[in-house]
């Protein structure tokens, strides 16, 4: 009987249904043998649906009874009018079985958040999408996610939305990890997407910002990469598409956009890492961007975060002529780079990629900018070598926390020059 | 630029002790790229003023530890995935980071930014003399062409005599890397 109970109140909580609306479980006690008869006989009546938690078996000892809504009249009189002796144990059940539902999700809720996951460390694909939805649940009248696609290997290409309301607000783009052997960004991201949620409505910078505009984050941008860095080759770059005619596998997505592609800043050879594709947006991670930011149509600003070499960067890679907007850009770099500087003294070098970097054709920043979005940057994080790529997770934390004064002054910058 | 010869860099740089923050030296330095033979490492003449921390004891904390190991010595992947070094690596991976900086040297151009990206694999190859001699396979990082470049080097160290490469040679990578 018991089980039969638990089985439908599982059910019936799955399904939302009411089951046990205004059910009684009253407490018995049969003072002789023939009261122990009677109640025995209330069992067997059919209709009235008795279910006995505990049945009755000897004078003196209490039997549990639930006794559904439509029966309890008619219960309590047979049991007043044989002056067999009962409480109410539980005044309605329903109730105490929506409590129960409603304690175990909190706990799971708070477990995720305070089994708290630890932003110290690097972690896999899984328990970065997990958290994500940790971060949904937590925070659920801003943050919401959306999927703006799908990877090579079909995995799902998620952004996180921050938004406080309106319609197709004017927008920031922020991503980490197209480069899968960067661990160092989607571990910056992790933390800074909970910045922005935790901070809205505290920092007035951010506050500010949220109100007028939105947020859209890809954490994990090149997720087929950044699967194949834990499980094969940790220092995977490119995508995992595979490449007709070739034994080499993957595009570099960083080379794989419509802005001076397949010019000298790339390679048209497969095995390269700078391996461009066989044709801008070939590859389904960068096409799934393009074809969010393009039909958004009101995206300001798109950060792109690399690593290493400590950089920030604006267009153009592909070519030497500076970019319309160079000046303030430049500007804008230069008192970013002296915010983050101030936090922990990390030195970064500033200006447009061809002239800081190398050159570098077909790039996400020289796409976004050539296609009107204005304050196009991309990051180059923690270090400038003696780790490189393999940053110690003990860096996480600092290194996202010097980012994110220099973050927040391109995005107040981008609120306050609105075009 | 030297007609017929190359382009000549004249640098003034402050060397930095990785392993003490304070201790900082000047140094000024000239760098020949070679015309033509992209084979012959750049030239290069340095001063410096001032000095480091000496490191005798470290040295030889290190020497005595690897020359009574009863087997010889073998790791790989350093630092880790993580960016972990176990603290009794940590001079292996020094020891790595110098002999890397002579392979580096030996193969830049103008064009080329090397780094020390990992150990892939270190072994100890014990020797009757004095010398401590490990075979290290590290992965070169190549900042411009942003290639993994795996390497071979055969690295000596003594306390008194330094760090001494006698052999390297570029690794043929896998196409599934």
């Amino acid at each position: 009987m018991k089980i039969l109970l638990v089985f439908a109140a599982l059910v019936a909580a799955a399904c939302n249904e009411k089951l046990f609306a205004g059910d009684q479980v009253l407490r018995v006690t049969a003072s002789d043998e023939e009261q122990i008869a009677q109640l025995r006989m209330l069992g067997e009546q059919e209709e009235l649906q008795v279910d006995f938690w505990r049945h009755p078996t000897i004078p003196g000892r209490p039997a549990d009874l639930r006794v559904p809504f439509r029966s309890l009249q008619a219960v309590k009189i047979f049991l007043e009018s044989n002056s067999i002796s009962y409480s109410i144990m539980i005044e309605d059940v329903q109730e105490l079985v929506d409590e129960e539902k409603k304690t175990m999700m909190m706990s799971r809720r708070i477990e995720r958040s305070t089994s708290t996951f630890d932003f110290a460390s690097y972690h896999t694909i899984e328990e970065i999408y997990n958290w994500m939805d940790t971060l949904v649940d937590n925070h659920p009248s801003l943050v919401s996610k959306i999927q703006i696609g799908e990877s090579y290997e079909n995995r799902p290409l998620y952004v996180l939305k921050f938004s406080t309301g309106g319609s197709n607000r004017p927008a920031i783009w922020l991503d980490t990890g197209i480069h899968s052997r960067e661990w160092i960004t989607p571990a910056t991201g992790i933390w800074t997407a909970n910045k922005i949620a935790e901070e809205y409505g505290q920092d007035p910078s951010i506050t500010a910002i949220l109100d007028s505009m939105d947020i859209f984050f890809e954490i994990v941008t090149n997720p087929d990469g950044f699967a194949f860095t834990h499980s094969s080759n940790r220092l995977w770059r490119k995508t995992r598409s595979i490449n007709a005619g070739s034994r080499c596998v993957g595009v570099d997505p960083n080379r794989n956009w419509d802005a001076g592609f397949g010019g000298p800043g790339s390679s048209s050879n497969p095995c390269s890492e700078t391996y461009h594709g066989p044709y801008p947006h070939s590859e389904s991670e960068v096409k799934a961007i393009v074809d969010f930011i393009s039909s958004h149509g009101n995206v300001k600003s798109v950060i792109s975060i690399h690593s290493y070499s400590q950089m920030l960067l604006f267009p153009y890679g592909y070519k030497t002529a500076p970019a319309p907007h160079h000046q303030e850009l430049n500007e804008l770099a230069k008192k970013a780079v002296s915010d983050l500087a101030a936090v922990y003294g990390t030195k970064y070098t500033y200006g447009s990629i061809v002239d800081t970097i190398y050159r570098a054709d077909g790039t996400t920043v020289d796409w976004a900018y050539d296609n009107g979005v204005k304050y196009s940057f991309t990051f180059e994080l923690r270090d400038t070598g003696r780790y490189g790529f393999l940053l110690p997770s003990t860096q996480i934390i600092p290194t996202a926390t010097e980012t994110w004064p220099a973050l927040l002054d391109i995005m107040v910058h981008v609120l306050e020059h609105p075009y | 630029d030297i007609d017929d010869v190359g382009r000549k860099y004249h640098l003034e740089l402050v060397l930095e002790d990785v392993l003490d923050k304070d201790g900082t030296v000047n140094c000024t330095a000239e760098v020949l790229y070679h015309l033509g033979n992209k084979n012959i490492a750049p030239d290069v003449h340095f001063t410096t003023e001032g000095e480091l921390k000496n490191t005798d004891e470290a040295d030889n904390v290190f020497y005595n530890r690897i020359k009574s190991l009863e087997k010889e010595l073998v790791a790989e992947n350093i630092p880790d995935s993580h960016g972990n070094v176990p603290p009794e690596m940590e001079p292996i991976r020094l020891l790595a980071w110098a002999a890397a900086g002579y392979v580096i040297w030996q193969n830049s151009t103008e064009n080329t930014k090397f780094q020390l990206a990992q150990i892939k694999h270190v072994k100890q190859v014990k020797r009757s003399d004095e010398y401590l001699e490990f075979d290290y396979t590290i992965l070169l990082h190549e900042m411009v062409s942003q290639e993994i470049i795996p390497w071979q080097m055969t690295v000596l160290w003594h306390p008194q005599h330094g760090v001494q490469v006698t052999q390297d040679s570029p690794q043929p990578k896998h196409p599934s890397e």
